[in-house]
């Protein structure tokens, strides 16, 4: 998912990503309030786009695997009436399953959105528009924002390479024979959490010793000016 | 940057960020259901960071997810996943971070006081969270509470359990 803006159009991938982002916010607000007319329209723009773009399938059935048991029990929950008084029934309710359902449509169609947008902008053009969309906003620096932003995509991979090192040192000592959850709940993020922080310190040491400061070049939207 | 400490405390909001995203699929088979370690991490942020610091590691997570990079569960991200059913319960980890870091910041460093303000965190998650879920779904207040809530109580306990010794030992770690 990191690397997919690699394989898309150009035309999308060179895109400013703020009219990207304005793009996506614009569609978030019409498959929210439009009725049924506006999904089918957007529904087919989308598949559109998905064809132009080529997204790779097996990224998006993986990403839908959560959301699927979300929306199952959200559009169960919308069509099933379950009636508390003795005896027990479940009724079927048409009117809820149809609301259900475009519930579930409308929440399909904004992740689908969402991976377009993922599939046509790298991660530095979306930290340096992040940068932009947060100039004018008083009190909030947007360097350091972006700062940030870079740092925790940094830790991100250490996190999980530590966490699958600390699952496999924790397993050789059989930790899944031990019942007490707590026990198994701290004894993989303690040391998880303890070597993440040693190497959050010695980042910024390097940062303190590299003299950081809040006024660096923004990488792409400076660039264009 | 102003001085040596700031420094430090970006980079450790910007990890306990990595963590809350990582923590989303970092999960524990306990059970049926395995418990992911999302809420965990939140609730660290506020015990160790303290509000300001918590509240600026949550909102650099949220932000990273708003604009579309592949931090929420199940590897999405976009503004459209505030939209979406658990929407609320990410915007609700903004003010439980805050209150948590504001309740250990302002009272004694006890265990007793670490669990009080976990759990008034959690409230604030679930009330954020239940609320919007019955907004989006358009479900009655009954059925939203057992769908977003209940299922998720017993491991919530859990973590504010585990919470308290893993803040203890990584109290002398964490240099503010």
């Amino acid at each position: 998912m990191f690397s997919e803006h690699a394989s898309i159009k150009p035309f999308a991938s060179r895109m400013d990503a703020r009219i990207k982002i304005f793009c996506m916010i614009l569609a978030s607000v019409a498959v929210i309030l439009g009725n049924r007319a506006v999904l089918v329209a957007l529904s087919g723009g989308c598949l559109i786009l998905w064809s132009l773009i080529r997204i790779q399938v097996r990224h998006v059935f993986r990403s839908m695997i959560c959301l699927g048991a979300m929306l199952g029990v959200i559009f169960l929950t919308r069509s099933l009436t379950l009636s508390f008084s003795w005896p027990l029934a479940i009724s079927w309710d048409a009117a809820g399953a149809t609301d259900g359902l475009m519930t579930c449509w409308r929440l399909i169609l904004l992740m689908f959105f969402g991976l377009l947008w993922l599939a046509v902008t790298s991660h530095a053009d979306i930290r340096a528009a992040v940068a932009w969309l947060c100039k004018p906003v008083p009190g909030i620096p947007e360097k350091r924002v972006a700062t940030m932003m870079s740092l925790t995509l940094r830790f991100l991979p250490l996190i999980m390479d530590q966490a699958a090192a600390t699952s496999e040192a924790q397993q050789s000592r059989c930790i899944q024979n031990r019942r007490n959850p707590i026990y198994r709940f701290t004894k993989f993020s303690m040391p998880l959490l303890c070597r993440t922080l040693e190497t959050a310190d010695r980042l910024a040491d390097a940062m303190e010793s590299r003299c950081y400061s809040e006024n660096y070049r923004t990488p792409g939207t400076e660039n264009r000016k | 940057m102003k001085s040596t400490s700031q420094i430090r405390m970006m980079a450790y909001a910007s990890l306990f960020a990595a963590l809350i995203a990582a923590g989303a699929f970092l999960a524990i088979p306990i059970g049926v259901v395995p418990i992911v370690l999302q809420n965990l991490f939140v609730f660290l942020a506020g015990l160790l960071l303290g509000k300001r610091w918590g509240l600026w590691s949550v909102a650099i997570y949220l932000l990273t997810g708003a604009v579309g990079l592949p931090v929420f569960a199940g590897g999405a991200g976009g503004i459209a996943r505030f939209a979406g059913p658990t929407g609320g319960y990410l915007l609700g980890y903004l003010p439980a971070v805050w209150l948590i870091g504001w309740i250990s910041e302002n009272t004694r460093k006890t265990p007793s006081f670490q669990v009080a303000a976990m759990i008034a965190g959690s409230l604030v998650v679930y009330a954020c969270g239940v609320s919007w879920l019955k907004t989006v779904t358009h479900m009655s207040w009954h059925k939203a509470i057992v769908a977003g809530c209940y299922p998720f109580i017993p491991g919530d306990a859990l973590k504010i359990a585990a919470a308290i010794p893993i803040a203890r030992a990584l109290k002398g770690i964490v240099r503010k």
